[in-house]
């Protein structure tokens, strides 16, 4: 049963669904599977939460590393989580936090990426090989392009990076999507006939 | 121990510290370079104008606080355009934190605009489900939102949802993209494809370089990329903003950071040279 | 509370610049755990205000469809993880979603699969064109690791396509660099214009 019946549920999605598209004469049928499918995904909404708080327990619980820090997330976490639970999330001060805190810590983590590229300009953006060479060389056609300054000095990169996104770049992103389309398929025939069960090895 | 190598053992603070210098100068003191509008950005900008009077454009959200800098100026742009042709939007996330970004922006400019909730714009707030929910707005649009706003109220209470029960009766469905996999596409193949709806999309300059496969084959009505697509979108809206404002400091991001690659490679091959003689 | 927001804003944005133009320290590990406090707490806020809640209400409690219960249960059953002894449990809801994930896979991706290789097919009279064609052809040819690479034109075909594949990873890298230049750009205006008003 623990084997055989995940699987019996994969096919029965499958079929129900691809026969729902043939024959319209059921069409309920893949609009109830859709509810059963984004019912079910929100009620997974916790997992992230509940491993998050094992773990800040363990390191409080053998006052590991910043065991203080995680206190604090504990607190933080479950204090915003019922306030919101009560409140909803377009109350005031539910809001008032989340663009406090939330929108520029977002935001700022992000931006930290902008240092490190500036930094490994210069140290690691080497162009030591030939494919190395034509990576930089379209890198710097396209920042230059971007740029209004120097679009409107040199209108050439402009033009330049114009064709870059529109024929080189367009036309391997296509072979890499194509290629990406045809295993996305043949994965889920493969699902389909039992030779991908990744969900096999839980609990084993 | 020559230039290039002191220039290489130089604290990287130093280079941070350039770098905010680069960004912050021309925040202080704008240059207003002019900006080239290119094809993508101006067909995103004809797709909503031909949006007929009064009607409908789903605004499907997918981008968190880290992209906020580059998708909430398209968001307003998308906004001031809609309401020039007393259209309504309906705003619908797929990713938690752009509902509250997207309500946060929203609300502002609606009351910019004057614009009236419920009537004139509406968010959904966020709705699980991924492909799934996609493919089930267009099946049965209210069920797939649970029949609820963001602020939990029913959404026949609403003129705007009057009417609006598939994704099929939108005159247009814009994307705001910033996640992985692209929703953009996902919405391309789970509900576009079938109801031929026009669909244009707002990305990152990121993902900018993927999003084009579906410009260049006519699927997308537009693109707009990044920051520089925003502010190109202001530029043909005639509303400049933080986006436009951007230009600048970008112009000298770029320069820096090429110049720093230019003389990396320079000590790294003149180095080279003087290693092998 | 404006004035407070603009402060808070302010403080967390120095507290995570401190560790790039300082070092790592406790300020920043003090902003880390409180993003991903708020980021929790807030997926699990509106996934319940939004849609649980009320689907549950008008779906299962006001148009009696207890059928509904067995996604709920089914999704339950992934808590089953962090119970050893019940884990297994946790192979039925993955396997319902992946069933249903793979069925859309099938259904769905064909029409953009051939729209993409029609999109493709263009008249080959103009330079731009043919380049575009040949590009699409030889990265498709690079992807081939099942067929070796020997002979000339796979060979060859394979080498075209991987320079075509560097220049968009070239394309690639320098927007990358633009929309992170963005992102602090967004910062510095806050600092500057909101918060210190010197701009």
């Amino acid at each position: 049963m623990k084997t055989q019946v995940p699987y019996i549920l994969t096919v029965a999605a499958v079929v129900l669904i691809v026969v729902s598209v043939f024959f319209t004469f059921i069409p309920g049928v893949s609009v109830e599977i859709d509810q059963w499918y984004i019912l079910g995904t929100a009620m997974v909404c916790c997992v992230g939460l509940v491993n998050l708080t094992s773990v800040h327990i363990k390191n409080i619980k053998r006052k590991g590393r910043d065991w203080d820090l995680s206190i604090l997330l504990i607190v933080l976490t479950f204090g915003y989580l019922i306030y919101g639970l009560v409140k909803g999330p377009t109350d005031e001060l539910y809001a008032w936090i989340f663009d406090s805190t939330e929108v520029p810590l977002g935001a700022t983590f992000y931006s930290v990426l902008a240092f490190y590229i500036v930094s490994a300009a210069y140290r690691a953006f080497r162009a030591k090989t030939r494919d190395a060479a034509i990576l930089l060389i379209a890198a710097v056609i396209v920042l230059l392009g971007r740029a209004p300054l120097t679009e409107a000095i040199f209108p050439f990169f402009g033009t330049a990076t114009t064709w870059i996104m529109d024929i080189p770049n367009t036309a391997a992103q296509r072979g890499v999507i194509l290629c990406a389309y045809l295993g996305a398929f043949i994965t889920a025939i493969r699902v389909f006939l039992g030779l991908e069960r990744p969900y096999a090895s839980i609990g084993e | 121990m020559n230039i290039w190598e002191r220039l290489g053992n130089l604290d990287h603070r130093i280079y941070y510290v350039i770098l905010i210098i680069v960004v912050g100068i021309p925040v202080l003191k704008p240059l207003g370079l002019p900006i080239k509008v290119g094809q993508p950005a101006q067909d995103f900008f004809d797709t909503v104008d031909r949006l007929p009077e009064g009607g409908k454009v789903l605004v499907f959200i997918n981008y968190r606080t880290d992209c906020i800098v580059e998708m909430d100026p398209q968001l307003i742009c998308i906004f001031k355009h809609v309401a020039q042709k007393n259209g309504k939007v309906i705003m619908v996330s797929g990713v938690d934190e752009g509902a509250m970004v997207s309500q946060a922006v929203a609300s502002k400019v609606a009351e910019e605009l004057e614009l009236e909730y419920g009537v004139d714009w509406i968010n959904l707030g966020y709705k699980p489900g991924g492909d799934v929910f996609m493919k089930k707005m267009v099946d049965d649009f209210w069920e797939a939102c649970a029949y609820v706003d963001i602020n939990g109220q029913p959404l026949d209470e609403f003129p705007i949802m009057h009417g609006f029960n598939s994704l099929a009766k939108a005159d247009l469905v814009l994307n705001l993209v910033a996640v992985v996999p692209s929703p953009g596409e996902r919405l391309l193949q789970m509900a576009i494809i079938p109801t031929k709806v026009p669909y244009a999309v707002g990305t990152t300059a990121i993902q900018a370089t993927s999003e084009m496969v579906f410009y260049s084959s006519g699927q997308y009505q537009g693109l707009l990329a990044g920051l520089r697509g925003a502010a190109e979108y202001e530029f043909l809206l005639e509303e400049p903003g933080d986006a436009i404002a951007g230009m600048d400091s970008q112009s000298f991001a770029h320069i820096l950071v090429i110049v720093l690659i230019v003389l990396g490679n320079l000590g790294y091959f003149l180095g080279e040279k003087k290693r092998e003689g | 509370m404006e004035q407070v927001q603009l402060w808070l804003a302010a403080f967390f944005t120095i507290c995570i610049y401190s560790m790039v133009l300082y070092k790592d320290n406790k300020l920043f590990r003090f902003a880390e755990i409180v993003m991903v406090s708020i980021t929790a707490a807030n997926e699990i806020v509106l996934t319940f205000h939004n849609y649980i809640k009320p689907a549950v209400t008008v779906d299962i409690v006001r148009d009696k469809k207890v059928w509904l219960l067995i996604p709920i249960i089914l999704g339950l059953f992934m808590y089953s993880r962090f119970f050893r002894s019940i884990e297994w449990l946790a192979r039925f809801p993955m396997a319902f979603f992946l069933g249903v994930g793979a069925a859309y896979v099938l259904t769905k991706t064909p029409a953009i699969f051939f729209t993409q290789i029609q999109a493709t097919f263009l008249s080959l009279n103009t330079i731009n064109n043919i380049l575009f064609v040949i590009g699409v052809i030889t990265v498709v040819v690079y992807f081939f690791f099942t067929v070796p690479r020997e002979g000339t034109f796979i060979k060859g075909a394979s080498e075209t396509g991987r320079i075509f594949l560097l220049i968009a990873f070239g394309a690639s890298f320098g927007n990358t660099v633009m929309s992170r230049i963005s992102v602090l750009l967004g910062r510095l205006q806050f600092l500057l214009r909101d918060f210190l008003k010197i701009a």
